[in-house]
């Protein structure tokens, strides 16, 4: 917080407040898993459509250590698999929104005029929707599938980045840094992308943190509904969807899935809320007083 | 007041002008074509153009939007593909469940949620403020339709004390309706109930530190008598603005608990639409809920100033 004369690298303070975070500690561990079991998914393609018929909604043994579901398959290899939906969630549906939204803010916040106006307005309707409704309306209209269940979460993601991008740039775009550019005549494309985005790195990654969080709830939810994931592709909210039918039998079906999307969700949102305040401590002067 | 009610209500006119372009855009510029949905793949052509003309299809596309605006404006939504019944009064048969839901959890927000943050905040940096902390990060969490199934399971299944699923209408069996009603509406409460906690301990913390709690100390006043009559007052108006927010957020997680609870509300009426291509429904529901959660924002706004008097328009 405190201004010294030499300015010391930025990255290690943030890095060492992480360090001391017991949010991040908890974080760290869950999205490591995760990433470990997106990796692992591709090589349980046989393991995930394996049935076991003669243990059909089994409870642990050891040959499933948590069980069966209604078609004799692997609870714990289908919770592992799933894995590689919800990185695909957080990764390019939360991805393509982060460009996309990062994109309509720039060019809004720093062009003003009608193309603020036209693009601030749909930003606007967009975000009149409750998230889900939307994602709901969008799917409806493309048909089910993980592909455009990917779609309807990058499209009501992305007024959301658009909005925040696009209040940071109003308040960035009178600094003298880019008067200063505008000045010697450095081209808008360059001022947005070198002089501008450098400076919302930060309030992003914190931000596409949180965003990760709605988006996999998001698609958990379509899933559950039917309309995301389709079976056999093993994903969590499908999977608690199947489980609740043999909710009284075998709980381990929706229970197991349900904490792997708990945990995820909080790894991600605890990560944001120990990065915020991580970058918040060490915020250079120069950036906006919020 | 009335000139600031006048400018907000203006302000809603682009939102609704985009938003009614998204719905029609989105549901009717998709490729099929409707009137197959409708007569099935066997249907003869003649047929088809007869149905198309009969529910304005074959009109340019932008009289078609105009059409579908005008009527909504006058309260006609169009009549469902399927059932051929009235969209608006589908929606109105399924609008009281839905509201009850809402009201129940809004309910049990203020029974749960702000005391929790009043005690997290009193109480902050203690043991008592983690624990409730933490279990809020946990709420936000989870999905509610992972939290509806382990209702189920635990109330539901093992304990037997709540029925698992399923709605009695309030007129029939009021006693049966608000037991049918309790899992839901906590799993839909949830959410919200997180977020006014943390906004309450947050904003209640700020405000015990502000110097009219230090003078009030100062002369001897009681801390709960700081707490409820000084700091709460100014620790509300900022709640009431981050629940009005919320409603958007309670209406995404009434979809998904509504179809896990089997509870013939606007989610329901709205996925089940969604699963037999019932266009016009989904347009005329989702409209519906937007215009609603715009309505309680407009609400919430007007109501921030009563409560805050330093707040002018």
């Amino acid at each position: 917080m405190a201004m010294t004369t030499k300015s010391p690298p930025r990255e290690r303070p943030v890095l060492d407040s992480l360090r001391r975070d017991r949010r991040a500690w908890f974080a760290l561990p869950v999205l490591v898993l995760l990433v470990l079991a997106a990796a692992a998914a591709p090589f349980l393609d046989d393991a995930v459509a394996d049935t076991d018929t003669d243990n059909l909604l089994a409870g642990p043994s050891a040959a499933h250590l948590l069980g069966t579901d209604e078609l004799g398959r692997d609870i714990l290899v289908r919770v592992v698999a799933g894995a590689l939906v919800t990185l695909e969630v957080a990764t390019i549906a939360v991805g393509l929104a982060l460009v996309l939204g990062t994109a309509i803010g720039l060019v809004a916040g720093y062009r003003g005029g009608w193309v603020d106006a036209v693009l601030m307005r749909v930003t606007d309707g967009l975000l009149a929707f409750p998230l889900l409704v939307l994602a709901l309306t969008v799917v409806a209209a493309l048909g089910p599938g993980l592909r455009n269940a990917l779609i309807a979460i990058a499209v009501v993601t992305t007024p959301r980045f658009a909005r925040l991008v696009r209040g940071e740039v109003l308040s960035l775009r009178t600094r003298e840094w880019v008067s200063a550019a505008r000045i010697v005549g450095v081209g808008t494309p360059t001022i947005l992308v070198r002089h501008l985005l450098p400076h919302l790195a930060g309030t992003l990654l914190v931000f596409a943190a949180l965003q990760a969080s709605t988006a996999i709830m998001a698609e958990a939810s379509l899933s559950f509904l039917g309309l995301g994931v389709q079976p056999p592709q093993p994903g969590w909210g499908g999977m608690v969807a199947s489980g609740t039918a043999h909710l009284d039998s075998t709980w381990a079906l929706s229970v197991f899935p349900g904490l792997a999307i708990l945990l995820t969700i909080a790894a991600f949102n605890l990560l944001a809320d120990a990065l915020r305040d991580a970058l918040d401590a060490h915020r250079p002067v120069l950036s906006p007083i919020r | 007041m009335t000139a600031y009610l006048i400018r907000r209500l203006a302000q809603l006119v682009p939102v609704l002008i985009v938003v009614s372009m998204v719905l029609f855009a989105l549901l009717r510029l998709l490729p099929g074509d409707p009137t197959t949905e409708i007569l099935g793949q066997e249907a003869s052509e003649a047929d088809r153009a007869a149905l198309r003309a009969d529910l304005g299809l074959d009109a340019p596309v932008w009289q078609q939007y105009l059409n579908w605006t005008g009527g909504a404006l006058t309260g006609d939504l169009g009549r469902s593909w399927l059932t051929n019944e009235q969209v608006g009064t589908v929606i109105l048969d399924r609008l009281p469940a839905t509201v009850e839901l809402g009201l129940i959890a809004i309910v049990l927000t203020i029974l749960i949620g702000l005391p929790a943050g009043i005690i997290a905040a009193v109480r902050s940096r203690t043991k008592t403020d983690a624990v409730m902390t933490t279990a809020s990060v946990f709420a936000l969490s989870t999905p509610h339709f992972y939290l509806a199934a382990l209702l189920i399971l635990v109330f539901g299944l093992w304990l037997r004390i709540l029925p698992p699923s399923g709605y009695v209408p309030f007129t029939e069996d009021p006693v049966q309706n608000l037991l049918h009603m309790v899992l839901p509406a906590i799993t839909i409460g949830s959410t919200i109930i997180a977020v006014i906690m943390r906004q309450t301990r947050g904003s209640l913390l700020a405000a015990l530190g502000e110097d009219y709690v230090r003078t009030a100390r100062a002369s001897g006043l009681a801390q709960r008598r700081i707490v409820t009559v000084y700091a709460l007052r100014n620790a509300v108006v900022p709640v009431v603005t981050v629940a009005a927010l919320q409603i958007g957020a309670l209406m995404s997680a009434t979809v998904v608990t509504e179809a896990v609870f089997t509870v013939p509300g606007m989610g329901t009426l709205i996925v089940n639409a969604i699963f037999s291509r019932d266009l016009p429904i989904v347009q005329g529901a989702v409209l519906v809920v937007v215009v609603f959660v715009l309505l309680v924002n407009l609400l919430a706004d007007l109501l921030y100033a009563r409560l805050d008097p330093r707040i002018t328009y």
